[in-house]
């Protein structure tokens, strides 16, 4: 999969939508990019791990987990991209099923799109109830000036016009 | 009036629940994947998580929720791990092979270099020789007063030759998390972290390195700003250290 995603989809894919580019936008402002004021901490017992762990304090509505992470990895960034778009590799679901049981996990992938619809059911712990996620990925290349360079924007059903 | 008010707190639930009666959580993210060397990839994630916890219980699971957020980045680290000194060759090579590429330097980062090179050039600088253990490496340091007098600043220089070029030395030392110096911090008991807050540029990052002290001091953090420069037989590193706390 990863490779036909490598091979065939990025070297066929159609142009970015203007709302999937909005979206991408929406994204960027949701999570403050280019803010310079905001300060990140590391979490608490992950100085030596390889992956850089940052939480920062959220101001807004509700009570929501802001995190940041910087990671080296040893692979290309198409198959980097390749590995974050396929939400359903068997991995991934042998590690869903293994963390939450027989909950719902889906992906829905339109050929040759910059965006797909996922949906994801992860348990609680009691007495707590599950936690469902549901809403699309889409990816763009060249970012921030950077023509080799990849981004990928996550958000939820509610904020997106895309039709798949 | 009560099968009324039922039914409309029935559909309100199911606004905020699915059919398995899991409570809908929400995601923002970006994930922004930015290729070191043809097979080392810079992946940096941001990420906004509402798991629909209230204040009272939020607390308890802050932490193991923006744990679990990493589970990709972690995934993708553990998948694709391959030797860190084959990395760290491919890293040194790129950035070789990209320095030509670099962009002029803007006026703030020649007037930090401008200051730099007066530190060692100027008249009123007298270095005084150290004691050296290595037949290779010169030592020196001077006092260096302020015009008012108030502070002295110990400024120490060090001049050595390197078997490799310049382009390599300067490729080992703008590395700042290679897997080799990674490994020495990770085993140094006085290293507490060592990261790069910013990429600025290609010639200019912020990076942080944390140091314990004994007690009663508290541990220094040390961010740096690191802008290099320079033509093709002639690199220049300039660092410049500001203790942060």
């Amino acid at each position: 999969m990863n490779k036909n995603f490598v091979n065939i989809v990025l070297n066929n894919l159609f142009s970015l939508e203007l709302n999937e580019l909005a979206n991408i936008d929406r994204c960027k402002i949701a999570l403050g990019r280019g803010n310079k004021t905001k300060i990140w901490k590391r979490l608490p017992g992950s100085l030596n791990e390889p992956v850089e762990m940052y939480q920062s304090g959220y101001k807004g509505e509700g009570t929501k987990v802001f995190v940041k992470g910087v990671a080296i990895i040893d692979e290309e960034v198409e198959d980097n991209l390749g590995n974050i778009m396929h939400f359903n590799s068997n991995q991934k679901m042998n590690g869903h099923i293994q963390m939450n049981g027989n909950t719902e996990r889906t992906w829905c992938y339109g050929d040759y799109s910059h965006t797909f619809h996922y949906s994801l059911e992860v348990n609680s712990p009691a007495p707590f109830k599950n936690r469902k996620f549901s809403g699309y990925q889409t990816f763009m290349k060249g970012f921030d000036n950077k023509p080799g360079s990849y981004v990928v924007a996550i958000y939820d059903d509610s904020k997106d016009t895309t039709k798949l | 009036m009560l099968l009324q008010f039922t039914m409309i707190a029935k559909i309100l639930q199911n606004f905020n629940s699915s059919s398995s009666g899991a409570v809908f959580g929400g995601v923002t993210a970006l994930f922004v994947l930015g290729p070191i060397a043809p097979r080392v990839t810079r992946v940096i994630q941001v990420q906004l998580l509402d798991l629909k916890f209230d204040r009272t219980t939020f607390g308890s699971f802050s932490n193991l929720a923006a744990n679990a957020a990493f589970g990709v980045l972690k995934s993708l680290h553990i998948k694709y791990q391959r030797l860190g000194s084959n990395v760290d060759k491919e890293i040194r090579e790129e950035f070789i092979s990209n320095i030509t590429l670099a962009p002029p330097l803007s006026l703030d980062q020649q007037d930090l270099i401008n200051k730099c090179l007066l530190l060692g050039s100027g008249t009123d600088f007298t270095f005084n020789k150290l004691k050296s253990t290595s037949r290779r490496i010169k030592h020196f340091q001077m006092n260096n007063q302020s015009a008012q007098k108030e502070k002295t600043a110990i400024i120490g220089k060090a001049v050595a030759e390197i078997d490799v070029s310049a382009a390599e030395v300067l490729s080992w030392l703008w590395n700042w998390t290679s897997n080799e110096k990674m490994t020495v911090y990770r085993e140094d008991d006085n290293s507490v972290s060592r990261s790069v807050v910013e990429y600025v540029s290609t010639n200019e990052t912020i990076t942080e390195t944390t140091k314990r002290f004994p007690p009663p001091f508290k541990n220094r953090q040390f961010v740096t700003r690191a802008v290099w420069s320079g033509s093709d037989d002639f690199w220049l590193v300039f660092i410049l250290l500001r203790i942060f706390r």
